[in-house]
């Protein structure tokens, strides 16, 4: 994540903190692309992430005076965001009723799209159709580095679940991944 | 070589190309223009009400411990109960013990007492019509005992100097034509103010010695100097009542725009309905005045069912070879708070790979399920008539109502072409635009029954209705009322009278 001077840091904080609105938007603009990035991640579509963007950087500028100095305020921010996203991901609990046998997982499909190349979006795009379970997991544990307890205590749930979930969003990866793409170790 | 058991790339190539690689054409990971709208909407709403909660409750606290406070010194201060013959005692200020000659004034400008001395105490006394500033053996006219001797002229005592006021309670006609109090050989003492207002009463007891004086009411205060002040005064006092009460309401609201009616189209059907429990506190003066607080909490439920016609087109989806996802943004205005639900919608092409046409039209049905949670700080101000242990009350006050919390259940059937059916359900627990605070106004009437040890059961009918929209939208406002009957038992603290 890149940073901002410290000075320019303060500064932009002191501003926000006094309801400048053109210092709150300079600083959502700061980090609005790693926290969309990490929005993605957490969601199934672009939408959801746009809501938990918005409600992250809601509880950003609430929260704002909470900040203490000592850490980086991208940290900070980060953080924030990724708590509103887990909150958001335990809010809203999408429940697929299958009728008639219609609904049925697409399945892999994302193979073609990739035309033999693995970038950020795409590998974002696919993480977004995981299931949720095994996204937020891998995600904590690979993308933010959070060992298996913290990832228990932060979900409610055990570190043999977090582990197990793990397991399985790695064989479900490794499944959907083009075949061309996948790493010789 | 490839390896398949370990296809993916390593943790830390992954890490490393999802945090900061930022990949793919440019763009993709900028979010759209709503997001910075919808946090600057909120900014907005956040600094608007900043501070406005305090406000509020405090300025209700107030108002409500003004006005119990004015009830209660307006209370204190009335002497309607202590009757209407009124005795001003003239004594040097330190003689309160028989042994000292003593001289008593009767000030009764309503209830001539007939000035009768008949006593073995050398006492003298006499009736004035006004409270002399200053008085003087010489200035009033005097009735001497027979045989007896002359006191020595005491020095004049001012107004200031006289301790003690005493007065017969509730003096009524006897059938002899005096006056004398209902509750015989009782004598009401209160100390002089400065003011020359009376001060709190207190009734005293006459020894049965001296109760054979009747009618020498006259007498009475000389005697009653006599007589220790005991620490308390049975007069009547507010009483406290404390109390829970079940509230079921119809309740209603209505959804407007600001220029007008708004009325949503698409809404079907609309049900509503509020439960309210909570305590209370009333404070009823003996002349039947009620001042009250109270804590509320309230919970409001409304269903409603509403249709959509939605189209899809492939932009802004996800794309697959097989499928069609895509999320469909949504807001529903509501009068509870406008929410946003963005419905992941799957076309699945796979199953029906002819029948959809980009564009056509799909009928959703969205079930919204509303429960509102608040808490309410109501204060009544109100009258109350009672007669043999039952009572009638009217009441009206203020609220401060505050929202605690929302759930919405949203249940959405998607049909298209009569083959296609998908259920989907979703919860949202953080509603937009619903206000921090609102206040209402209400008013109500009662009745009850007195029961036993001061248990009291009471039912009536109860309505309210906000004073400003519970939501905080631009082209739209909510007013939330409701009425109905309410149920409770309440119990009396303190052995106030009330009328």
């Amino acid at each position: 994540m890149r940073g901002i001077e410290p000075t320019a840091e303060a500064s932009l904080l002191r501003d926000c903190l006094c309801g400048d609105r053109s210092a709150q938007y300079a600083l959502y603009e700061r980090y609005r692309p790693d926290m969309f990035r990490l929005c993605l991640r957490y969601s199934s579509s672009r939408e959801e992430a746009e809501d938990m963007l918005q409600d992250g950087f809601i509880t950003v500028f609430r929260d704002l005076d909470k900040f203490r100095s000592e850490g980086a305020l991208g940290g900070w921010v980060r953080q924030v965001i990724l708590r509103t996203a887990l909150q958001h991901l335990r809010r809203r609990r999408w429940i697929f009723e299958p009728l008639n046998g219609i609904w049925e997982d697409p399945g892999p499909g994302l193979e073609q799209q990739t035309h033999n190349r693995l970038d950020a979006q795409h590998l974002t795009l696919l993480l977004q159709r995981m299931p949720s379970g095994y996204r937020t997991i891998f995600n904590l544990f690979v993308v933010e580095g959070y060992p298996h307890e913290e990832i228990a205590e932060m979900l409610g749930i055990s570190a043999s679940t977090s582990k197990t979930q793990l397991f399985k969003a790695r064989n479900w990866l490794q499944a959907r991944l083009p075949a061309s793409l996948r790493k010789t170790n | 070589m490839q390896d398949h058991t370990n296809p993916i790339p390593n943790d830390e190539e992954l890490r490393r190309m999802l945090r900061e690689d930022p990949g793919g054409p440019a763009g993709w990971d900028q979010p759209g223009e709503r997001v910075w709208q919808g946090i600057e909407a909120d900014l907005t709403h956040m600094q608007r009400r900043r501070g406005a909660w305090w406000p509020w409750i405090v300025g209700a606290l107030l108002l409500g411990l003004a006005i119990g406070w004015g009830l209660l010194r307006g209370t204190e201060n009335t002497p309607g109960h202590h009757g209407t013959a009124s005795f001003a005692v003239t004594s040097p200020a330190k003689s309160r013990h028989a042994a000292t000659p003593t001289t008593a004034h009767v000030e009764s400008p309503s209830n001539p007492v007939p000035a009768t001395a008949s006593t073995d105490a050398p006492e003298t006394s006499s009736i004035k019509k006004e409270q002399p500033e200053v008085a003087t053996p010489a200035s009033r006219p005097e009735t001497k005992a027979p045989g007896t001797k002359q006191p020595a002229p005491t020095p004049p005592v001012t107004a200031a100097e006289i301790p003690l006021r005493a007065f017969l309670p509730e003096a009524s006609p006897s059938k002899d034509g005096t006056r004398r109090s209902p509750q015989e050989n009782i004598v009401a003492l209160s100390e002089r103010r400065p003011d020359d207002r009376p001060g709190e009463p207190t009734l005293v007891a006459l020894p049965r010695r001296q109760r054979r004086l009747e009618p020498a009411a006259t007498l009475l205060p000389a005697i009653a100097l006599t007589l220790p002040i005991p620490p308390r005064s049975p007069r009547p006092k507010a009483r406290h009542e404390f109390g829970i009460s079940v509230h079921g309401n119809g309740v209603s609201t209505s959804l407007q725009s600001r220029q007008g009616a708004f009325r949503p189209a698409e809404v079907l059907s609309r049900e509503q309905s509020a439960h309210r429990w909570g305590l209370h506190y009333l404070l009823v003066t003996p002349r039947g005045w009620i001042v009250g607080a109270g804590l509320d909490h309230l919970r409001i439920r409304e269903g409603s069912r509403r249709v959509h016609e939605i189209s899809f087109t492939r932009q802004g989806g996800v794309s697959g070879a097989q499928g069609l996802s895509q999320t469909l943004p949504m807001t529903m205005h509501g009068s509870m708070g406008q929410i946003r639900a963005s419905l992941p919608v799957l076309i699945l092409e796979r199953m029906a790979p002819l029948d959809y046409q980009e564009g056509e039209t799909i009928l959703l049905n969205v079930d919204w399920n509303q429960r509102l949670d608040l808490l309410r700080v109501p204060l009544w101000a109100g009258w109350r008539w009672q007669r043999n242990g039952w009572f009638l009350e009217g009441r009206g006050g203020v609220a401060v109502t505050m929202p605690l919390s929302y759930r919405g259940d949203i249940r959405q059937v998607r049909e298209f072409r009569n083959r296609v059916r998908i259920r989907e359900r979703s919860s949202i627990e953080n509603p937009e635009g619903l206000v921090s605070v609102f206040p209402e106004w209400q008013a109500g009437l009662r009745i009850g029954l007195d029961l036993w040890q001061g248990w009291q059961i009471q039912a009536g009918f109860d309505f309210w209705r906000s004073f400003t929209s519970v939501i905080d939208h631009p082209e739209y406002r909510s007013i939330l009322q409701g009425q109905g009957l309410s149920f409770g038992f309440s119990r009396q603290i303190g052995k106030g009278q009330g009328q």
